[in-house]
């Protein structure tokens, strides 16, 4: 028997993934999120000076609070058991990976455990935002001094 | 679980988006027939609200749902059609909700000459902001 044979028979006896179900749920948990996102911009925008331009900044912000109290509460993994991807796509899955990596290694102590894992698997996103940005702000920046565009 | 998520499927599908054509200005007994006119015409708006003082025109476009994704594009080109119409006026065109939302309060309010003034350069401020 060599390894084909072997991964034939693996996939036989392996129950079938319900793929199209799962995207509905993802589907539909992900689109929960995002309405209450949109309601919360809403929020900002009546209730603050902000339009709708600059009203997105405060809402991943308040998305992203809300998504880490779940987390500690227990609350946000039986909603991703249930969304799957629709739960870890929009911006809550970051505030859901920096707290789940803080708890999974708050034994190890509060600064070499908690402060050295927190940003275990959101660090990477931080650093390819910020780095991302700042090439962006350089080119974009070169295109004005040349007068090829205008901010 | 199963029946739960048929519900919430029809829902989504039966409640469409529904829009009525809405248009409302003040203040401008001759200019607004000619506002009307530069945007009766446009196909990718379903209304306007708008404002105007002596030298200020704010109009908030509320765009057609697909049509957002081409709003810088069609707020230019309205722009330009206004600005020819309205030479001696400083025109600020905007799809912006919350612009639109501000224009609705002066409105409601019948602000008179300094406050309007000074109301519309709030909302040019406001709309100016980026952070």
């Amino acid at each position: 028997m060599d390894q084909k044979q072997f991964e034939k028979i693996v996939d036989e006896q392996n129950p079938k993934t319900p793929l199209l179900v799962n995207m509905l749920k993802a589907f539909l948990v992900g689109g929960i999120i995002c309405t209450i996102g949109q309601l919360i911009t809403f929020f900002y925008m009546r209730f603050f000076s902000f339009t709708e331009k600059t009203a997105a900044g405060p809402t991943v912000a308040t998305m992203v609070f809300i998504a880490m109290i779940l987390t500690g509460t227990g609350l946000y993994k039986k909603i991703s058991q249930f969304g799957g991807a629709g739960s870890a796509v929009p911006v809550t899955g970051f505030g859901n990976a920096v707290i789940s990596a803080s708890m999974e290694h708050r034994t190890e102590g509060y600064v070499l455990g908690v402060g050295g894992n927190m940003f275990k698997l959101a660090g990477s996103v931080i650093v390819f935002g910020v780095l991302s940005a700042f090439i962006v702000a350089l080119i974009k920046t070169i295109l004005v001094k040349m007068g090829v565009i205008s901010w | 679980m199963k029946k739960v998520m048929y519900v919430v499927l029809l829902f989504l599908f039966i409640t469409a988006c529904s829009n009525t054509e809405e248009k409302e200005n003040i203040y401008s007994e001759s200019d607004s027939t000619q506002l009307e006119q530069v945007l009766k015409k446009q196909e990718s708006i379903n209304g306007f609200k708008s404002v105007m003082d002596k030298n200020d025109l704010l109009v908030a476009l509320d765009i057609k749902r697909m049509k957002r994704f081409q709003m810088e594009k069609i707020t230019t080109k309205i722009t330009k059609e206004l600005e020819e119409k309205f030479p001696n006026k400083e025109v600020m065109v905007t799809g912006d909700l919350k612009i639109k939302w501000e224009i609705e309060k002066v409105i409601d309010q019948q602000l008179k000459e300094d406050k309007l003034v000074e109301a519309i350069e709030k909302i040019k401020s406001l709309s100016k902001e980026e952070t």
